[in-house]
């Protein structure tokens, strides 16, 4: 604790923004490269394994009928889910005038642009033909052949599409300002690419006026998606008729969920990035504090959902329902449906103690916790829907694969991956959003 | 040319354009045709159709081959044949693989001085082996000729050959011959044969042990017959050790020895009866009580056997006592069947066969199409008799043989059979070989010295048949499949000799573990294990794939530990295996059933080291009794080895789990009136599908299916279906379009009395299909028709569609499917061969509807009820399943969803699909 009210006392002005931040650009370290190539290693094995799929067919994972998502749509649902806390953080967040986002926000929207970047991967990866995949576009050809609009799955190309689009202007135009000031401070090319980036950034009144106002009417349009991009997930699922499946809690459900993963992930992402860049004053105990309270709130709402669940498969007195929770509870993956529950319900309730939200190896735990949970939570939904279903000869336990787990290890290494380059390219926080919350500087402070 | 018939068109084949036809057939084509100039009676894309005779199993079910472009794709039932009257079995259906199978024999093989087979040209294999014949023929009765059941031009050639080799030694070896069922008759009736059993005219059938729905001596036929005799209102019981198919479809299953269940039953039909009084005398020490028959049961069903007309049917290996047998004529001789139901009018070509052989005293051996050296292995290898074996594939036979001669497959053969006297089934080649074989009547005609072909061999032996002009009698015989003849009824009677001491065994008490070994429904006797089809369709009974396992009884595993899959070792005093323990509550305590035909050494990549071969355990010696092989009743030691049984079971769960998916009902005098229907309202938020002019639908009768699996092997025939192997299997890749779901029961746990329920799960063609709106790029549609369809080339591979299937009958190309060259020849050319990523289904065979629509088209008129058979529904030897359109309100597909008996799988999820079923009855 001392070291953290240490720090506190070191006094945020606009020099010391400029300097620190602008630090986190400097050339990196070896542990940096070491880091980036043991990364790199990884997600390349995760391509290789999709290699050999794509010669081999789709078999050589451990997919199978009836079971035909396992671990491919388990990721995709996975990633999606972390790319929510960006959204909500910089939009949801800005527009309710939530101060303690400013110095997280950046991060957290590299994890959504960088965690819808992954998922989109797994679509694809998991589609038998994916050299056909464009299929899934409306666009004009003779055949006059459209996609099925009554399908989720043509509905989550848009949800996810649209997604990324919204998250990448939000992402871009909200570092404007600060990539304004990188490339004050960069000579060469690197100047005339930031220079690019920053779209002319003069730091205008009358570009201040325009910048906030946009500012704004992004988040406003963000804000939305939120709640449409994992709901429209949920309905892959909802809209079946599977047992498990097709129920009206999911989209709220989906959301709370998916929300819980991204604020664990962004935790993740951020706690160790504060340490090495030194960047304590600005990312303060405060506010990773904030963020699991915010957990403990997602997690009684998974939790409530959860219990819904399974108190509607017994009062519905739906032989199909009643079987298939009953199965969840004590069956093949009973294992992963308590540690699910552990993992998202239990584990950020511990967050109501003060202490517990202010240590700092107990929110990585936890955060580590929900991560694992969510994961398995979509692993149950998925794959006990589908192997214990209507018709008991199909019943089926679903094994995962070399390939599958292969792929997932390369998909977490693609993303820290992709964060890691960005953490040394851009300003990890907003400098310009925490100016904002500064008093004015004065001539006086200049010089203290 | 102006008038071609099939003859002068197997002549064109042959001979008029064979070079342009050998470079084109034996070799994989270039072009999709494989003709330049086409005889003038092949149209591209129309196909052709030749009668012939299945010769998979001794049964002579009359076939049709359908040839497409010069190669057979498919083997259908004969409609006009007396045997089996259109349906086939899955063995049947496998006779493609057969012939297109890739481990066949492709030259001829001698014995080199090294001591191995080695390649030879025809010649020199010819020369060898009529060279070895000189030899042997010095010395009278040294040449054995072998084959396995034969009667008909092949059987009068065999004479003429041993003949001409200074030899009187005939051997026609089955392993399956039903020696103690014939050894019976010859005590009982002095007819030394099997019987003609009237199914169709029976309406209380009694099964002892047998499996006249599986392999028992003419199982399509008699699946036929049952069938008709249930639909009058039948009922059956199985009375034995183990719940076989045959039992598991019967409407009662009574445990116990079928042998002594039999005499308790004669014992209470005779009970005061002067007539038989001896009978009764022998039948005095088998109370109920000793055979493990309850009073009442024992009573009703003396009632049931004076009131109907009866039949009882004896063992056939899983009952292979002389004592069970003569229990069993005893029984239909007091309940008046003989000369009724149970008749002697036709011999059969089994007659005559023997499950040993002795093959001592011989130099030389030849065994034309037989594998005896699988069952019984050669005993002294060095001192035995030359072997000169006739085969088309490699075998164990073909192994231990000098000079192996390839022969063609009987779909590329002239031949003839005569399974029941009378019943003259001809075979004609439906193809060009397909490799540089020959004809094994050829060959023999060579051998003997004789000259001519063999086809002229037995037109010569058909002129007797023909009262008037031979020619157009011949062309009346290729078309229709044969020649039948009719029987004179011929009466037998019970010799009256004592059979008491025959009896005696029966009243025997053993101790341990009695072993009972049974004829595969898959492959027989071992025959059929070269086929993939076969090893991949799973048994019905224990959903096993591509092994062999010893079933036991839930109360022994637990005394022995056993789980289902661990491995168990079998020994006996003839030999020990290992293979996959099934724990099975059809099987009574202190019994292991095994089945044959698997674990063969030389058979082919699809047989080699699958399971185990249950021969081993048997002594292949005459049984004093019967005089052939005991196949079941001698004791086995059993014990666990370890959990690495390495068991393929298909069945996700045994159980229906209340789901209603295979249903039954009690019917008959007490039982339960059947629940009220209620009629749910079809309620859906989009408009109702227009269907028309036709809305196709199926109708599957649960009463009349018997599980045996025909279905299974047309869909894999008729829609290119892969085959994915053991370990995919394993994985749940399968891809069969149909499946059999087997179920244990009654209701949510196995108890008395035990029940097994069966029912066909196929794509169910949904109205409401959940399939069709989940799939983003309408590969999945709903046809005007009311079909499911499905694009393959359209399809993305998302498997949403198969997901939100609930019936689950969606395939997932995994891989590419590859079929070894030349089974690719078997692919049906009307249906499109599927690419990996693509989801497939079964599709009511589409290709079938538009053909069948286009013949209307073409004749100018309506389609008619009955002009189209999907795959399935065609090979259906029980005519379980009816296909048409329900548009039509007098089309028998509408009249049966009327019947009260319909109903619909899953019905309550509103998915309105067009296949419905037909409960199946328990008579009680």
């Amino acid at each position: 604790m001392s070291r953290e009210t240490g720090v506190d006392r070191y006094t945020l002005n606009y020099s010391n923004i400029d300097v620190d931040l602008v630090r986190t650009m400097q050339p990196a370290g070896k542990l940096y490269y070491t880091v980036l190539v043991i990364l790199a290693a990884i997600a390349g094995w995760g391509g290789y394994a999709w290699s050999v799929q794509l010669r081999l067919g789709l078999g050589v994972a451990g997919i199978t009928w009836p079971v035909g998502w396992g671990f491919y749509i388990t990721t995709f649902v996975f990633w999606v889910g972390i790319a929510h806390s960006g959204t909500l953080i910089s939009a949801v967040l800005f527009l309710f005038r939530v101060r303690w986002r400013s110095p997280i926000y950046r991060s957290a929207e590299a994890v959504t642009v960088f965690a819808v970047m992954t998922a989109g991967l797994f679509p694809l990866i998991h589609m038998g033909r994916p050299w056909v995949a464009y299929w899934l576009m409306p666009y004009p050809q003779m055949g006059g052949l459209f996609p099925n609009f009554r399908s989720p799955l043509v509905w989550d190309v848009f949800a996810i599409s649209t997604y990324l689009t919204v998250s990448v202007l939000f992402f871009v135009t909200g570092m404007a300002p600060d990539l304004a000031i990188v490339r004050d401070r960069t000579v060469g090319w690197r100047n005339k690419v930031y220079g690019l980036l920053a779209q002319g950034w003069q730091g205008t009144d009358r570009q201040w006026k325009h910048y906030t106002a946009a500012y704004v009417f992004l988040a406003a349009l963000a804000t939305p998606l939120v709640i449409s991009v994992h709901s429209i997930v949920s309905w892959d699922f909802a809209m079946s008729i599977i047992p498990g499946w097709h129920t009206a809690i999911f989209p709220p459900y989906f959301v709370a969920g998916a929300i819980h993963s991204g604020l664990a992930m962004v935790l993740l992402i951020v706690i160790p990035m504060r340490r090495i860049f030194n960047l304590q004053p600005y990312i303060t105990g405060e506010h990773l504090a904030n963020m699991s309270k915010m957990l403990i709130f997602t997690g009684l709402i998974l939790g409530y959902a959860y219990g819904i669940e399974f108190f509607i498969a017994w009062y519905s007195n739906n032989v199909y329902e009643r079987s298939l929770f009953f199965y969840r509870a004590f069956g093949d993956y009973a294992w992963a449906l308590w540690l699910l529950v552990a993992c998202n319900v239990l584990g950020p309730s511990l967050f109501v103690f003060r202490r517990v939200r202010h240590s700092i190896p107990a929110i990585v735990a936890i955060s580590v916790f929900v991560n694992v949970g969510m994961f398995f939570e979509r692993f149950v939904i998925i794959v006990t829907s589908l192997g214990h279903s209507f018709d008991p000869f199909t019943w089926k336990v679903y094994v995962p694969r070399w390939p599958e787990v292969s792929i997932l290890a390369g998909s977490f290494a693609w993303f820290f991956l992709l964060f890691l380059i960005f953490a040394k390219l851009f300003p990890v926080v907003s400098m310009w959003e925490v100016k904002e919350q500064l008093p004015l500087p004065r001539k006086e402070d200049t010089h203290a | 040319m102006s008038e071609t018939n099939r003859r002068d068109f197997v002549k064109i084949l042959g001979i008029g354009s064979a070079a342009g036809l050998a470079g084109c057939t034996r070799t994989a084509p270039d072009t999709l045709t494989p003709y330049v100039v086409p005889p003038e009676e092949m149209v591209r894309g129309h196909a052709l159709w030749y009668r012939a005779t299945c010769r998979e199993c001794p049964a002579g079910c009359g076939i049709e081959a359908r040839v497409r472009e010069g190669r057979v794709h498919k083997v259908e039932g004969n409609p006009e044949h007396p045997v089996n009257g259109g349906g086939l079995c899955s063995r049947g259906q496998a006779a493609v693989q057969g012939l297109y199978n890739p481990d066949r024999l492709r030259t001829p093989l001698v014995r080199g001085a090294g001591g191995a087979l080695q390649p030879a040209s025809w010649q020199e294999a010819l020369d060898a082996a009529s060279a070895l014949l000189a030899k042997a023929r010095g010395r009278k009765d040294a040449i054995g000729f072998m084959t396995g059941a034969s009667a008909g031009a092949l059987d009068d050639l065999a004479a003429d050959c041993l003949k001409a080799w200074n030899s009187a030694r005939r051997i026609r070896y089955e392993p399956v011959a039903y020696d103690s069922v014939r050894a019976a008759n010859a005590l009982c009736f002095d007819r030394p044969g099997l019987p003609v059993l009237r199914f169709a005219e029976a309406r209380a059938i009694y099964v002892f042990g047998a499996d006249p729905l599986e392999t028992y001596v003419s199982p399509a036929g008699y699946t036929r017959g049952i069938t008709e005799a249930r639909r009058a209102g039948a009922r059956m019981v199985f009375f034995g050790s183990r719940l076989s198919l045959t039992g598991a479809r019967a409407d009662e299953w009574v445990a116990g020895e079928p042998g002594r269940l039999a005499m308790a039953l004669v014992r209470e039909l005779t009970a005061g009866d002067a007539r038989f009084a001896a009978i009764r005398k022998w039948a005095e020490p088998f109370t109920p009580e000793r055979a493990g028959l309850k009073p009442e049961v024992a009573q009703k069903l003396v009632r049931e056997i004076r009131a109907n007309a009866f039949l009882a049917v004896a063992g056939g290996v899983a009952a292979s006592d002389l004592a069970d047998a003569i229990a069993v004529n005893l029984l239909n001789h007091v309940a008046g069947a003989i000369n009724k139901t149970v008749r002697f009018d036709r011999a059969s070509s089994l007659d005559t066969v023997s499950s040993v052989f002795d093959a001592s005293g011989l130099d030389a051996l030849l065994v034309v199409d037989a594998n005896p050296f699988y069952t019984a292995p050669p005993k002294a290898a060095a001192g035995g008799p030359k072997i000169v074996a006739l085969s088309s594939y490699p075998t164990e036979t073909t192994a231990a043989a000098d000079i192996v001669l390839p022969i063609h497959t009987p779909l590329e053969s002239w031949g003839d059979y005569e399974p029941w006297a009378g019943i003259h089934s001809l075979q004609q080649p439906a193809m060009l070989p397909v490799f540089e074989t020959r004809d094994a009547g050829d060959v023999l005609l060579k051998l003997s010295g004789a000259s001519g072909e063999y086809r002229d061999y037995i037109r010569a032996r058909w002129k007797k048949f023909a009262s008037a002009d031979f020619e157009s009698f011949w062309k009346d015989a290729l078309k229709r499949g044969g020649h039948w003849e009719d029987a004179p009824a011929r009466e037998v009677r019970l010799t009256g000799a004592d059979l008491s001491a025959q009896l005696k065994p029966l009243l025997e008490n053993a101790s341990g573990y009695m072993l009972q070994t049974y004829a595969s429904l898959a492959h027989f006797d071992g025959r059929g294990a070269n086929r993939p089809w076969l090893q991949e369709m799973p048994d019905p009974l224990t959903q096993v794939v591509w092994d062999s396992w010893a079933e036991v009884n839930p109360d022994d595993a637990r005394k022995l530990g056993v789980k289902t899959g661990d491995r168990v070792r079998l020994r006996t005093p003839q030999g020990q295996l290992q293979l996959a323990a099934y724990v099975y509550p059809g099987i009574l305590p202190g019994t292991v059933a095994v089945p044959l035909g698997q674990g063969h050494t030389n058979f082919g990549r699809y047989a080699n080291g699958v399971g185990v071969n249950a021969a081993a355990l048997v002594a292949q010696a005459p049984d004093p009794a019967a005089g052939g092989v005991r196949w079941s009743g001698g004791r086995v030691e059993i014990e666990r080895v370890d959990a690495n049984g390495g068991l393929v079971v298909i069945s996700g769960h045994d159980l229906q789990e209340s789901r209603g998916i295979a249903r039954s009902r009690l019917t008959g005098a007490g039982a339960p009136a059947a629940a009220e229907k209620r009629e749910e309202p079809e309620l859906s938020i989009y408009p109702e599908h227009e269907h028309k002019p036709y809305r196709w639908a199926m109708a599957i009768d649960l009463d009349a299916c018997t599980g045996c699996g025909a279905c299974i092997a047309a869909c894999y025939a008729e829609n290119n279906v892969p085959v994915v192997g053991k370990e995919e299997a394993a994985r749940g890749r399968e891809m069969s379009w149909i499946r059999l779901e087997r179920f244990f029961g009654p209701g949510e746990t196995v108890s008395a009395p035990f029940q097994v329920d069966l029912t066909l799960m196929l794509c169910q063609q949904c109205d409401g299909a959940p399939c069709e709106p989940v799939c983003p790029v309408f590969a999945a549609y709903h046809t005007q028709e009311g079909l499911n369809g499905q694009i393959y080339n359209r399809c993305v591979g998302t498997r949403y569609c198969s997901n939100n299937c609930p019936y689950k009958t969606r395939r997932f190309n995994w891989f590419q499917a590859e079929w070894a060259a030349p089974l690719d020849w078997q692919l049906n050319p009307d249906v499109t061969a599927r690419t990996r990523g693509v989801m497939e289904k079964c599709t009511f065979c589409v290709q079938r509807i538009v053909e069948a629509k286009d013949r209307a088209r073409r004749e100018a008129r309506p389609l008619a009820d009955g002009d189209i058979a999907p795959a399935c529904a065609q090979s259906c030897p029980a005519a379980a399943i009816v296909f048409g359109n329900v548009n039509d309100p007098a089309s028998r597909i509408a009249r049966l969803q009327a019947n009260d008996r319909r109903y619909r799988a899953l019905e309550e999820l509103n998915t309105r699909p067009a296949v419905s079923y037909l409960e199946r009855e328990r008579r009680i």
